[in-house]
Parts: structure tokens; sequence; C-alpha cells
């Protein structure tokens, strides 16, 4: 309400002389809103959006400071602790407020099934200190540091997510696979945009045989399970490779197959564009392909390829997902989400030990808000919701 | 004023394969444009008309290149060359556009909804290798000719209504100062009580700037306003091409005689029941056999099915596609005028 | 004439759509009436409101609010039922929409579904408010078709929408519209994308139709030719508001709402000196979110004055004609 009657106001004294007829449109709308605050006033009006936003500025950066997050590096070895339960983390000690701490495990072996159980060990206080030094590491393999966010005194331990088949700290382990499992599919992501836009615009503006051979062969990528597909590729990674190089190979397999799908979304939006009226009007002002193409074509397509390209991502995290669970993808040492998932592989394990599934919980968390925001974008840019 | 002419079309043609399957085989032609002949001279309105789908658009976009002719001459005589624009070179065709610009149908799709008015307008100057800041003075300079204040220079398309986008397209239209300008429909999109403006904006233009239009319009009440001479085109083909006088008054085509019953009177004490043209544009995949026109034609005979008519002089440049141009009398018959008396509410 | 009986009165409609960036007044205080067996013009600019008042008749607005009173009134000596009062959703409205007032759009393709062919979709709303057999539908439709003009009726039958020209998807339209004998038929720009002799012979369909049926027709459109032709009584609306109201040939001959005035000298008549000057209304009609207050026509009028900040009245010039303006109302 307020937003119209400050707007209301038109500049027009009562009997103030008419302007010419020529010189029109006192409406014009200096009071409409910009593109890019209705565009930011959308995606804020869209709560999902919003969540999704927030998650996936957290888990960013969680990747890029997972070493300073996690307590323990990716291979700290509890041996006292395999398969512990998470612990809790506790303020009130005998009825009173203390610093936060966490009580260490008393196992216990059953004498029938030769399984150990954990239970808390209220004589074991591990009280938790913020900014420890602890484990060095090297941030981005550039800044040697050995402060952490957080961690208990030498000779204790914490594990807020409980341990894994080997006494490895999970919250410390997903927190380092973020970085795997977001950095391979926003890299992969971006090949495929650069591929899939530069194939899908020239095919679409130039046309011809090249514009059929490649269609065809977008169909015939398109039209296989996907899957199987990666798996086929990855399985041609040489074994021996080192990880890194295993890490970037699976990065560029997922980029091989995910171009497909949006060349054919921009050739479909350059052959519309390629016929609307103002590449015409730009042809005829005398404009050269160069500019028609980088100054008309491609500004016009990049809000329809930030959408297609974010909601590709969901796919590509589930793909290096399910090949680093396989085997396939990323190997050790480095840690994805689905290396982490490994552990998790049989139902026996999933009933007794579920604080394994926690990557996998993270990354359903992950895959959503990247929907969420993919939406969010879409509607956001969408000429016909809702304001013109 | 003496006839000369500045722009000479021959025998244009303009053939859209149709491909069908996955190799994308041609099975078929839309002849779009058919074996079009007409000049326009200097400083003259030529009106272009037809119903939708008649190759009015297609023709636009010949004379400027937007698509390739198939066949025929298009001579532009500039100022100092003439040019055949469908052979002309990429270095001439540079020269071209200075002499030739468009106006399009669609203030909203017309102008790149990215670009600020000032690059819109000063797209062509650039192109023609002007720098940036005499580019960004001439704007200045056009603005008040086509009726916007200097304001408008930053603005985006979204930000103006539809009279001042299809300002915009007019002054990035005659930025290059070109003597010819082809306008597709330049007030079919607006609304009603702007369109007016155009037009007179238009009239305006050519009076001060010395202007040659080809206006093209399927509104014939504006065409006969604005234009000296006029072409009706039918399925790819011109059907009659004559004085604005000729072709509304002593009009010899049936078609045309047809579109000018379909005119609506804006009159309520005039409640027409005359002819109504019957049927639609058929396919111009397959256009009918001898005549395109014998199908809804009210007077064909036999001879319309089988043979094609001939384009032909009546005397004093009018044009007609008819066998039976000089016999038809188009005010009798079906065509004479029946007035329903006013029946509206007492 | 059968004395004058109205079958669907509109009072004081207001329809209000609340957007992100602020509310638009999309219909602000309109009152008419149709009466039985007319037609009945709503003329006004692209975004007046002339869609919105159409389809808040039939409750097809989900997402507004909308006040007033439209009554319809049913045949027999029924109560006149309001149709604001109704729920959008409920039987009571569907059972009003479709047979006994039926619309047309002005883009037919968006409003006939691809998947089916036009035989099923005239079918189908034969068959909602009829009781009848699959063969006696056929026929009806088939013979509906026929009616509206469509060649070779019973092979188009088969036809999916996509196969057909925008003439005859219009006249499908109103096959569909017409099946269930509607005693209002509501046009919403019918022709505006159609060419001039397509436009023709829908309008010539659709008096004929009127005229047969003893139908009422509200016919919405930009086009004062097509108000000219086919109206008895008109409406000119302008951003929401109504500024005249009149039988056709008294607003014609004498307009006074300086908006109907100006629009009526626009317009490019058969008798128009060539090549001159045409009156033309300045400036263009503004976003409704940024309307001027009191008479929103303020900043284009030539008759502006002082008093024009405030809300107009609506001043009576017979019992049919008044215009919303202050130029008639004394000091
Ligand atoms: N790029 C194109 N490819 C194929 N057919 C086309 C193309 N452009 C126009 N046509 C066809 O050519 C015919 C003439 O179209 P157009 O010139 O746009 O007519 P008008 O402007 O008179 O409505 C139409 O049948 C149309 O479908
Ligand atoms: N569903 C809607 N939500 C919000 N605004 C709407 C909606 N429908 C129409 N409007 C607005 O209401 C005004 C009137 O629209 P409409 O009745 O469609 O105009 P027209 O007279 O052209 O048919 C316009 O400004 C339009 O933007
Ligand atoms: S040639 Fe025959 S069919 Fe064609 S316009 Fe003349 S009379 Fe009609
Ligand atoms: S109220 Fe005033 S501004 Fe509005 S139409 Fe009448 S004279 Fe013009
Ligand atoms: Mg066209
Ligand atoms: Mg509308």
């Amino acid at each position: 309400m307020s937003v119209v009657s400050e707007q209301a106001q038109t500049p027009l004294q009562p009997g103030a002389p008419r302007p010419p007829a020529a010189d029109v449109d006192v409406t014009s709308s200096e009071q409409v809103a910009s593109r890019g605050r209705i565009l930011g006033a959308r995606i804020m009006a869209n709560r999902l959006g919003i969540i999704g936003i927030v998650w996936l500025v957290i888990t960013v950066l969680i990747a890029l400071f997972a070493d300073f997050f996690a307590p323990y590096s990716v291979d700290h070895v509890h041996q006292e602790a395999l398969r512990a339960p998470p612990q809790r983390v506790h303020i009130f000690r005998d009825g009173k407020l203390t610093r936060p701490f966490v009580y260490g495990y008393k196992s216990e072996r059953d004498a029938r099934t030769f399984l150990t159980t954990y239970t808390e060990d209220p004589e074991l206080v591990y009280p938790i200190h913020f900014f420890v030094e602890a484990e060095p590491y090297k941030l981005w393999g550039l800044i040697s540091s050995n402060r952490r966010l957080f961690g208990v005194e030498e000779g204790g331990m914490v594990a807020l997510f409980g341990t894994g088949r080997l006494g490895r700290d999970v919250f410390s382990r997903v927190l380092t696979a973020t970085r795997i499992s977001l950095s391979v599919p926003i890299i992969g992501m971006l090949i495929s945009v650069i591929l899939g836009s530069t194939i899908g615009v020239a095919s679409g503006y130039w046309g011809g045989a090249a514009d059929i051979l490649i269609q065809r062969l977008t169909e015939v990528l398109m039209s296989f399970p996907r899957i199987p597909l990666w798996m086929a590729l990855a399985a041609t990674l040489p074994p021996e490779l080192s990880s890194l190089h295993r890490y970037l190979g699976v990065t560029i397999v997922l980029a091989l197959i995910g171009w497909a799908g949006l060349c054919r979304q921009i050739r479909g939006k350059t052959l519309a564009l390629k016929e609307s009226d103002f590449i015409m009007a730009g042809r005829a002002a005398g404009s050269s392909t160069p500019t028609i193409l980088f100054r008309h074509l491609i500004p016009n397509c990049f809000s329809h390829i930030v959408v297609v390209a974010t909601l590709s991502i969901p796919g590509l995290i589930l793909a290096e997902s399910s090949l680093s669970f396989l085997g396939i993808g990323i190997t050790p040492p480095l840690v994805s989400w689905g290396t982490l998932l490994k552990d998790a592989q049989s139902v026996q394990v999933l009933t007794k030990h579920p604080w394994l599934l926690a990557p996998g919980v993270f990354m359903v968390l992950t895959v959503l808000a990247v929907n969420f925001l993919g939406d969010a974008l879409r509607d956001a840019l969408d000429p016909y919701s809702e304001i013109r | 004023m003496p006839d000369t002419p500045i722009l000479q079309v021959e025998n244009l043609s303009k053939f859209f394969p149709v491909q069908r399957g996955l190799l994308r085989r041609t099975v078929g032609h839309v002849k779009a444009v058919n074996d079009v002949t007409f000049t326009v001279n200097k400083g003259e309105c030529l009106g272009l008309v037809g119903e939708s789908g008649c190759g009015k658009t297609t023709v636009a976009r010949c004379l400027l290149r937007l698509v390739e002719p198939d066949q025929g001459r298009i001579l532009l005589h500039g100022e100092q060359q003439t040019f055949d624009i469908a052979s002309a070179s990429r270095k001439e065709m540079l020269d071209v556009r200075r002499q030739m610009q468009i106006i399009f149908q669609d203030p909203f799709s017309s102008l790149d909804p990215r670009w600020r008015v000032t690059d819109v307008i000063a797209e062509p100057l650039l192109a023609q290798k002007v720098g940036r800041g005499e580019a960004g003075r001439r704007v200045l300079d056009i603005l008040p000719t086509v009726g916007l204040g200097p304001h408008f220079a930053d603005r985006f398309p979204h930000e103006l209504s539809g009279g001042e986008r299809q300002r915009v397209s007019i002054a990035r239209a005659l930025i290059v100062s070109p003597p010819l300008v082809v306008a597709d429909e330049p007030v079919s999109a607006l609304d009603v009580s702007v369109r007016s403006q155009i037009i007179n904006l238009l009239l305006d233009l050519q009076g001060q700037m010395n202007l040659t239009y080809v206006f093209i319009a399927h509104d014939l009440s504006i065409v006969k306003h604005i234009s000296h001479r006029i072409a009706v085109m039918y399925l790819g083909r011109l059907v009659e091409l004559g004085t604005t006088q000729q072709v509304f008054d002593e009009c010899k085509h049936p078609y045309t005689k047809a579109l000018l019953a379909s005119v609506l009177i804006p009159d309520p004490t005039h409640r027409e029941q005359s002819y109504v043209l019957e049927g639609e544009v058929p396919s111009p995949l397959n256009p009918p056999s001898g005549c395109h026109f014998s199908t809804r034609c009210p007077f064909a005979q036999e001879q319309c099915s089988v043979e094609e008519p001939e384009l032909r002089d009546m005397g004093g440049g009018h044009w007609v596609r008819c066998h039976f141009a000089e016999e038809l009398d188009l005010s009798e018959g079906v065509f004479a005028p029946q007035f329903e008396t006013q029946s509206a509410s007492a | 004439m059968p004395d004058s009986q109205p079958i669907l009165e509109v009072h004081d409609l207001h329809v209000h759509f609340k957007m992100l960036a602020g509310i638009v007044r999309a219909v602000d205080g309109v009152d008419f009436s149709v009466e039985r067996g007319r037609c009945l013009g709503i003329v006004g600019e692209s975004g007046c409101g002339k869609s919105v008042t159409a389809r808040s008749i039939l409750r097809l607005l989900p997402s507004s609010d909308t006040s007033g009173q439209i009554l319809y009134h049913p045949a027999g000596d029924d109560e006149p039922i309001d149709l604001v009062s109704l729920d959008a959703k409920g039987d009571a409205i569907r059972a009003i929409r479709g047979k006994d007032i039926a619309m047309i759009f002005q883009e037919p393709m968006t409003s006939l579904t691809p998947v089916y062919t036009i035989g099923e979709q005239i079918m189908e709303s034969i068959r909602q408010h009829q009781d009848l057999s699959e063969e006696e539908a056929k026929d009806l439709a088939i013979s509906m078709l026929n009616k509206v003009g469509i060649p070779d009726a019973e092979r188009r039958f088969g036809d999916f929408p996509h196969q057909m020209s925008g003439g005859m998807r219009q006249r499908v339209m109103i096959a569909i519209a017409l099946c269930c004998e509607p005693r209002v038929l509501i046009a919403d720009e019918p022709t505006t994308a159609l060419d001039v002799t397509i436009q023709a012979q829908i309008l010539r369909l659709i008096r004929s139709l009127q005229q047969n049926l003893d139908m009422s027709v509200i016919m919405i459109t930009h086009d004062l030719a097509v108000i000219a032709q086919l109206a008895d009584f008109v409406v000119v609306m302008y951003l929401g508001q109504m500024a005249e109201k009149a039988p056709v040939v008294e607003l014609f001959q004498d307009p006074k709402h300086p908006y109907t005035q100006a629009l009526l000298r626009s317009i490019v008549r058969p008798d128009t000196p060539p090549r001159e000057q045409l009156h033309s209304i300045s400036g263009s009609v503004p976003d409704p979110r940024n309307a001027p207050s009191g008479c929103r026509f303020r900043n284009r009028c030539p008759s502006v004055h002082d008093r024009c900040v405030e809300d107009p009245p609506v001043v009576e010039f017979g019992p049919q004609h008044s215009a919303t303006c202050w130029l008639y109302v004394d000091d």
C-alpha cells in the first residue's frame, strides 16, 4: 500500500500548461523498481530459495575452511573407539552450568556376539576448548596452521557424529569430504557450461550439417542411462592414477556427459532468439556477427544458462557420490561423501550404526538446497511470473 | 514531383524450404515471395498490404538482406552509387545500411532488453565505425526529433511504454540519416491512443528529413492515410499496384476489393452488411493452381484455376493480376453496398 | 422490441491484486448491466481492466480481492444470484460457467488443450452440462461445427488444435461456448489476433448467432470500429475506471468524457484527409501501479483543471448515458 501511495504522485500541476504532444509520457516509470531489485526481491520472497541459499553458503564455508572446522584430520584414528556412537555435548555438570564438555566412552564387549557397545563414562570428562592448537594442516596447501575451531585436551576425544570402522571421526571426515563433493560438481558444471553453451550457440546460430550432427550426438548421449555411462567412462580411468589425477578425471567424465542437455537447451534458446526482432534489428543496423553473438545473443541466454547450470548440479553431486561409492570415483587419501558412505554399505551396519549415514544426510540436504535455489532463480527470472 | 526511383525490386523471390525428418530432407517450399516487382520513388510512401502470411515481412527482410533472396534484383540508387542488394558484398552492405533502415512491428521484442536506450539507438552508428563519444552525442541530438527527452538515454527498454519504445526504434532507424526507411507494421502492436501519435511522427519526419517509406500494414485505413501508392500482396504474389486513389477508389482486383470491404467502419449508424470474403488464405506450401485467389474469388471462372494471370498494366501505373481486370465491375454484384438501417437501442 | 430486462448487473465492482511492487487496482468501481438479447461493448486500451472485469464475472480470478455485486438473473423468475458471493471453486459457479454464461478469449490456442482433438473437447464440454449419449453428443458437436462455419466439419472433428488456423480455432472456441446454448456470451477480444477478413467473418458469425439464439453478448475490444458494428450499449474504461457509458449511437455522436472524445477523434476514418496530422492523445497509459490519484486520465486530459486531483463524480446525461468527469459540474 505504502509503495503505491509514494509512487502515485505524478509530477503534474493542475492547470499547468500541457506538454506538447510530442514530448510525451509523463508516466514513464522512473519509479518502477529496477530489474535487479525486482530480481532480488523475488528471490527473497521465495522462502525455500532462501533456505537453499543459507545452506549452500554454510557448506561452501565448510568446504573452504574444513581443516579449521574439523577437530581432526581425515586419517586420525581413535583406536579405543571403533564405530562409537556420537557423543552428546553437555553444558551442565552436577546441576551447574559449565563450559561445554563431552564424556569419554565406556566400552563393553558382548561375550556371545563379540560386538562392542559404547556408553558414556561419567568419570571421563573432556571439556571442549575453542581455537585450540591441534594437528597441524596446510590451508589450501598454502597456509600452515595448527589452530582448529574446537577440540579437547590431549588424551581425550570428541566425536560429534561418532566414529567409523577404523575409529576415524565421522564429523571431521564429512566436513573435509564437502570439499570434493562440492568442487567436483561445480567444476564439472563449469566445464559442461562452457562446452554446452559454446556448442549450443554455434549449432543454433549457424545451423547446417554440423548442427544436425551435433543434435544427433547429443540425442545419443542423452538416450543412454546416465549412471552406467558414467561408470563405463570412469572405469576407463587407469587404476594406477594418482588420487589427484583421478579427481580431475572424474570431473571431466561428468562434464563430458553433462554438456549434452545444456547444449540442447541453449541451442533451442538460440534458435528462438536468432529469429527475434532485436537480433534482426542488430543485423539490419549492420552489426558484425561477433557483436550479435557476444552482445545480443549470449547475454540474453545468460539467465537461462544460469538456471539450467544450477539445476544440473544435483545430478552431478549424486553422480560423483555414486561413482565414489562404487569405488570407481574418488579414491583415498581424498574423501568425498560417496567414499564415506562406503562404510555404511550393509543394512546391518545401518541399523546398528546409523550415524555412518551422516554424509548421506549432507548430500541430500545439499541436493535439495541447490534445487530450491535453482527453482527460485527460474521463477525470479521468468518474465511471466507476476511482475512484467 | 518527378518520379525518380530510389529502389527498384525486380522479380524478387524467396522460397523457404520445408524440412522434415531426422536428416531434415526438404519436402517442399513455402513460396513466401514469388516474382515480385515494384519501384519506390524518392520522397513517396509505398504501402504494402495483404492478409498475414502473404509475404509482406519477407519482402521487407529481403530488402535489407535479413533473409537471403533466392532470385531477383534489388537496386538501391544511393547518393553516389547504385547497389544490387541481392548480390552485394559484406562491405557494400554496410554502405547499404547507411541508406536504408527498418522499423519493426513489435516494440517489445525489437529492442534488446539488456541494452540501454542510448546503446540501442547508437548501434547502427557503431556498426559504421563511428566513435563512441560521437555516437553518444548524435543519440542526444536525435532524441528530441522523435519526441523523447534526454533523460531517456539511460533507460532500459522495460522501463518504457510501447509508444516510447517505438520512438526508440524510429530513432535507431534514423540515426544514420538513411533516405529510405522500411516500416513493418510499426503501429499494429500499439495502443489505439498511441497509434495516431506515431503516425503523426512518421509523417512529420518524412517532411523534415525528406524520407522515403515502404510502409507495411494490415490496417487499411492507416495505409490509406499515409501512402502515396499501394501494393497489394496475396500468397507471395503482387496482385495490384497503383496510386492510393487507384487502389482504393478504382480497384480492379477482386482481392483488393474484398480487403476493402472487410474494413469495419467506426460508425454505428452504418452497419454494413456488405460482402465478407469467405475462407482463409490457403497454405503457401500448396497454393491453388492458376490464379492463387481462385478458391476464394467470387468472380472465378474456369480459366482462373488453370491459367495464372500476369501482372498487367491498366494504364497510369496501375498494375493488376487478374484475367478479367478490364471487364469486372467491382462496385456491382456481391460488392454492392448494402446498409442495414440503424437498429441500435432507441 | 422487448422491454429491457437485465440479465446481468454489475454494481460497483472492484478487483485488486496484491503484488510485490504494490497493489494493482485493476478494476475500480465499474457499474453496468447487460440486457437480454443485447450486446454490451466494453472498450478501452490494454491494461484498463477489460479482461479482469470479464473474468471476475465467471470468478476465474483466483488470487484477487473482489468486491461489489454481480447479479445474474437466471431463467424463469428465480431470484438473482450474486456471483461475487459464490465460492470460486464451488459447484454453484461451475453450473453457471459454460452453461448459462460462456466465454471466448483472444488467443484460442491457450484455451484449447493441445493433446485432444477439437471434437473430443467439444463433446466433453457438451457432456459436462447435458445428459447425452456419446452418439448424441457427437452429432451435436458436428452440428455445432457446421453452425460456426467450419467447412467439412465431420473431417475437422478429428483435428488437433495446432492443425487449424487462428480463425478456425476461434470458431471452435465459439462452438464450445455455444454448445450448451448459454444465455450470455462473453467475448474477450475475439478478433484482435486475426486478420481483417477473418475478423469480419467472426464478427458476422457472432452477430448472427446472437440474433438467432436470442443471446446476450459482452463484446470486449480495444477497437471502436468493432464496437460501432456490434454493440447496442457501450462502457468505456480507462485504467480500471469507467469513463463513460452510453447507448452506442449516443456515444459516437455525442461523447461526453474527454477520453472518449479524444479516442473518437484519433481514429482514422474513410473521410480523414490523407497525410494530415491526426488528432492524438498525448502520453500513454501509465503503469496501473503509478496511476494518478483523482481522475486517472488527468495527466493526459486536454481539459484537466484543479478539481481533477479529486475523484470525479458520475454525471448523468440521460437515463442511460453517464460520464465520470468534473467538466459537467458547476462549482
Ligand atoms: N524463416 C522462415 N522459415 C520458413 N517459413 C517462413 C519464414 N518466414 C516466413 N515464412 C513463411 O512465409 C510466409 C510469409 O510470411 P511473412 O512474410 O511473415 O508474411 P506477412 O508478413 O505478410 O504476414 C508465411 O507462410 C510464413 O509461414
Ligand atoms: N492475475 C493478475 N495478477 C495481477 N495483476 C493482474 C492480473 N491480471 C491482470 N492484472 C493487471 O490488471 C490490469 C488490468 O488487466 P486486464 O484486465 O488484463 O487488461 P485489459 O483491459 O488489457 O484486458 C493490468 O494492469 C494487469 O497487469
Ligand atoms: S483471375 Fe479469376 S480468380 Fe483470379 S482474381 Fe481474377 S477473376 Fe478472380
Ligand atoms: S475529471 Fe478532469 S482530468 Fe478527468 S477527464 Fe474530466 S476534465 Fe479530464
Ligand atoms: Mg508480417
Ligand atoms: Mg485483455
